[in-house]
């Protein structure tokens, strides 16, 4: 056994690169853990658990980029330590997006502010801790804001969207995931048709899939603003949400405006829905399957994606749409459920995206179904070990608990395929429910990486003669980057069903443990 | 500041980003087509989230406007030469005991060798002792009054000691009426202001203060005074930076006061003497471009709110900082080694760390903020042209304007990087460039070379938390919402 701990004074990388990097070395052969992050208090705590913590690396600031390596030997650990050199040095040589050759080097907001040169939007994606000063430098400097970091403190958050509003600025986030912005996609976003549909959404894969449901159903978007995970709290006042609404009123190509968060804050939820009213122009809002005891006036209620993507069509065209799910088939669900086992009667979701776990566990939940999950809907059904699924199962694996240190899933998918390999071959999974996000901002091949766990999966339940139903959700459209039919044509091949709406998926899966508990009896 | 948008006007407007942290989203943004700029981005303030929320405190538009008043006064100012004075007389609080040293307030027992040994030189000069050891013992009994020079409106290059009875030149703000003082330049060699003590060092004092002094205040009488910084800026376009390069100013400089120097009445043989010392030395002018800065600097001084940087200077020991919105409280940290080139026969081992009231020409934008003008000033310092000019372009990074009166024309005649802002500084983890001479650590040997060398963060640090606790908690944003 070989541990090497080194600090690297003043080399600044970013956090999924240095994460990823930590990643792709760790899967080289012999190598058994690797850190490779800057000296942050939770990095330095990761790498004390590592057993790796030296007087030296416990002196570092977080301006100091740690390296941890545990190895089988020597060997393994020179080699470990040399692809890190190279994946640094790798992000050092690719300076310059815009592309022209020998651009200039910036360091800071305000150097390309001062450039006068138009530019408007900044995206923010630091630690957290570092991100609200950038975000003050960006509004000073005139910049809208795209914060996807989170880690930023409510005052923080408050000082930000305040300063924005004197301003006249978009301030998005903190926890931010998702915008179109004139049909840019600003994080993790789907290439969708522009159209007349607004949408300010307090949901980051909430905002994707309902983009991208209105897009099949023949819709289109003019902006699509995410106002951040804490907006609609007590404490922020949905400040984002009220100038976001504001501004969709005001913008003469937003002819229906879509709402789409969890019930906010009471006194907040008055002056949103207010707000909405106020505007005067049709408008859909997404509960995501609350309730919320207030007078909505004339203000659409719908209770799902699905759904508030149909209703904020027939706003916008006048008729009812059809949902275009080219991939979508329950042909094979039968032969599937007739090779389950008695036991199997549970079904295990195992999601990237927050939004639609809870969608999924709302509808499970109207069924009268029982579920458990890491981030439940009430605490009754929280999970008691989030690694030990226990009935009808929904984890979000993009939840802080199991990012902490780590990529989100999204990002890189490959970290939930242990968790998916685990649960497939649980004595009581009938079925496996999983969401794949295409679009900027996620993993090239999510589904390549996806059918890596589903095929060792399969071939373990095919040693133990059984099978499990496969169920994945496909937020993509066909002008995501990764290729929308090559994506689906993947999962298709590995024996799973796919649905481009998540509570279609829901409904399926639904249906195939109804189903499998009701053939419990016929096959003993 | 821009005035206030409105958030649809970005629905119809190209989108040009910048992009911080993951690189990915620049990556998929330049794939959209949009114009994207990746920063070459590592946490503010060294990542220190205390300092970090200190500046954020600061950020707002009350105190960008202090700092635009602060720049708008040090432009203004128009400091000129216009007489000589014996210290004791001239000097606001100086007493017979009273001793001045450069930088920050420090005791004998904590003085580095060249201070020392120019403090026994003036204890000779004044006949307050007979001998150095009799100096030493009178400078640590606690009878003499140690002070900063620039706590009585006067600065002083590397140990800058004034005794009652130095002659100093007087230099007057013409817009604003301070005035501000500095010794007489001694030339290069075995000189006080390096610590030096011998005869030959008194002698030349002794004459400075009998021959030298009167004839210049002599011909100054004749002027109208001489207007300082107009040299300044003719210097700047003829290669100089007026800290470790006054080669031009000196010249013109003679050229202003020879005509004075020959109308007065002044013995020939002493008027010969005169010119011939001021032209036998490059460094005349520093003595001159110092105080300039400093009477431009001064009115800056004690603007509320402001954070940008009034004085720097250091001992040979500390260096300490002064910022506008705190008046005249000192923060200081330990004096750190000038990176350089040595003159032959000198090692590491010979130099003094970083000492003199010099780099407050820095602080007004001269010195090591204006290499760019001065690319000559590589072969005395060390460095590149290119360096020269990268020098200057960093500093207008932590700076809050430009200078009105002094150019760089290599940078397109802009003005000088003027008015350091403590905020970016912290912010942007970039120090000040100061260049400098460097001392032997000796007493008396003199200079040993010169080079490059910054303030100590800690200034910077200490500094902006001080701001930030007098001015953090105010939310006055009235200036920003009337623009």
């Amino acid at each position: 056994m070989q541990s090497i701990s080194l600090v690297k004074p003043n080399q600044y990388s970013d956090s999924v690169t240095l994460m990823r990097l930590s990643n792709d070395v760790a899967a080289l052969e012999g190598v058994t853990d690797v850190l490779v992050g800057m000296a942050t208090d939770l990095n330095r705590e990761l790498l004390a658990g590592m057993g790796a913590a030296t007087a030296e690396t416990d002196a570092a600031t977080p301006n100091d980029l740690l390296i941890a390596v545990q190895a089988s030997d020597e060997d393994a650990a020179g080699r470990a330590l040399e692809a890190i050199e190279q994946g640094l040095s790798k992000k050092k040589s690719g300076v310059g997006v815009a592309g022209e050759a020998g651009a200039a080097v910036f360091e800071t907001v305000d150097q390309v502010a001062e450039l006068d040169e138009g530019f408007n939007m900044a995206v923010v994606s630091v630690p957290g801790s570092y991100a609200a000063h950038e975000c003050r430098s960006a509004l000073r400097d005139g910049m809208h804001v795209f914060l996807f970091s989170d880690n930023v403190s409510v005052e923080e958050e408050l000082g930000l969207k305040t300063l924005a509003h004197e301003k006249g600025l978009l301030m998005m986030g903190p926890d931010c995931g998702t915008a179109l912005i004139n049909g840019i996609a600003l994080g993790f976003a789907n290439v969708v048709r522009r159209g007349d549909i607004g949408i300010a959404a307090a949901s980051g894969t909430g905002l994707q899939q309902l983009t991208q449901l209105i897009d099949a159903m023949g819709g289109g978007i003019t902006q699509a603003i995410g106002v951040g995970g804490r907006d609609l709290s007590a404490a922020i006042g949905g400040r984002t949400m009220l100038a976001a609404l504001e501004a969709l009123g005001n913008d003469e190509a937003t002819r229906v405006i879509v709402v789409l968060s969890k019930p906010p804050a009471p006194e907040v939820a008055t002056q949103v829905l207010e707000a909405a009213k106020g505007i005067g122009k049709p408008t859909v809002l997404c509960l995501l399957g609350r309730e919320l005891d207030a007078d909505l006036g004339s203000l659409e209620l719908a209770g799902n994606l699905e759904e508030t993507a149909a209703a904020a069509v027939r706003l916008s065209t006048g008729s009812t749409p059809d949902l275009v799910d080219p991939f979508y088939s329950e042909g094979t669900l039968s032969v599937t459920l007739a090779g389950l086992k008695p036991a199997q009667r549970f079904v295990r979701g195992i999601f990237c995206g927050g939004t639609v776990c809870d969608e999924a566990m709302v509808y499970f939940r109207s069924l009268d179904l029982p579920i458990r999950s890491n981030i439940p809907l009430s605490e009754s059904e929280r999970l008691e070990d989030v690694h030990q699924s226990v009935g009808n199962t929904f984890i979000d694996m993009g939840d802080d608990y199991f990012t902490r240190g780590k990529p989100h899933p999204m990002i890189d998918p490959s970290l939930r395929n242990k968790r998916i390999v685990e649960d497939a071959l649980l004595n009581d999974t009938a079925v496996m429910l999983v969401d794949v996000e295409l679009g900027y901002g996620s993993h090239p091949d999510p589904a390549g990486v996806l059918v890596e766990a589903v095929d060792e999966a399969n071939a373990r339940l095919a040693d133990e003669g059984r099978t499990v139903v496969w169920i994945a959700s496909v937020i993509g459209t066909e002008g995501d980057p990764q290729g929308f039919a090559q994506q689906c044509n993947r999962l298709l091949d590995a024996g799973m069903l796919v649905s481009i709406s998540n509570i279609r998926a829901a409904r399926l899966a639904a249906r195939a443990v109804v189903e499998a508990t009701a053939e419990e009896g016929r096959q003993q | 500041m821009s005035s206030k948008a409105h958030i649809r006007d970005l629905f119809g407007t190209e989108i040009k980003a910048v992009n911080l942290g993951s690189r990915d989203f620049a990556d998929d943004l330049a794939l959209q087509g949009v114009d994207t700029i990746n920063l070459n981005w590592k946490p503010a303030a060294r990542g220190d989230k205390e300092l970090l929320e200190a500046v954020d405190a600061l950020a707002r538009d009350d105190v960008d406007a202090a700092n635009e008043e602060a720049l708008r006064r040090i432009n203004a100012a128009q400091p000129a030469l216009i007489g000589v004075g014996r210290a004791l007389d001239t000097l606001p609080g100086m007493g017979p005991d009273t001793i001045l040293h450069a930088g920050p307030p420090i005791t004998w027992d904590r003085m580095c060798g060249p201070l020392r040994g120019a403090i026994i030189g003036g204890l000779l000069f004044e006949g307050r002792a007979d001998t150095p050891e009799e100096a030493e013992t009178l400078a640590a009994s606690g009878t003499i009054e140690f002070a900063p020079c620039h706590e009585h409106d006067a600065v002083g290059p590397m140990a800058g000691v004034i005794t009652p009875s130095m002659p100093v030149f007087i230099l007057e703000n013409r817009n604003g009426g301070n005035r501000s003082y500095a010794t007489m330049n001694e030339g290069l060699g075995k000189v006080l202001r390096f610590g030096a003590y011998g005869e030959e060092v008194l002698e030349r004092l002794r004459w400075m203060r009998d021959v030298l002094a009167p004839a210049v205040a002599k011909a100054l009488a004749l002027s109208d005074g001489i207007d300082i910084k107009a040299l300044i800026a003719q210097a700047l376009h003829m290669g100089d930076e007026v800290h470790n390069r006054n080669r031009a100013a000196t010249s013109l400089f003679i050229r202003e006061i020879l005509p004075y120097l020959l109308k007065a009445d002044i013995p020939d043989a002493e008027r010969v003497a005169v010119v011939e010392f001021i032209n036998s030395n490059d460094h005349f002018f520093l003595n001159l471009s110092m105080p300039c800065s400093k009477a431009m600097l001064d009115v800056a001084s004690g603007v509320e709110k402001s954070t940008v940087v009034t004085c720097m200077s250091r001992n040979g020991t500390d260096f300490g900082i002064r910022v506008a919105g705190l008046g005249n409280r000192w923060f200081t940290g330990p004096a750190e080694e000038v990176k350089g080139l040595l003159f032959p026969g000198f090692t590491d081992a010979d130099k003094n760390p970083d000492m003199g009231d010099s780099s407050i020409t820095e602080t007004a934008g001269l010195g090591g903020f204006a290499m760019a003008a001065s690319i000559a000033i590589v072969q005395f310092v060390g460095g590149t042209p290119a360096d020269a000019i990268r020098y200057s372009e960093k500093m207008y990074t932590i700076t809050t304007g430009e200078s009105q009166t002094f150019s760089i024309p290599v940078l397109g005649f802009r003005g000088n990087p003027t008015g350091i802002d403590v905020r970016k500084v912290v912010a942007k983890d970039t120090l000040p460039q100061i260049n400098t001479g460097i001392a032997s650590r000796e007493a008396g040997v003199g200079q040993v070379g010169a080079g490059l060398v910054n303030p100590p963060w800690k200034c910077f640090h200490d500094a902006m938390l001080a701001l930030a606790d007098v001015y953090g908690n105010q939310h006055d944003r009235r200036q920003g919402n009337q623009h």
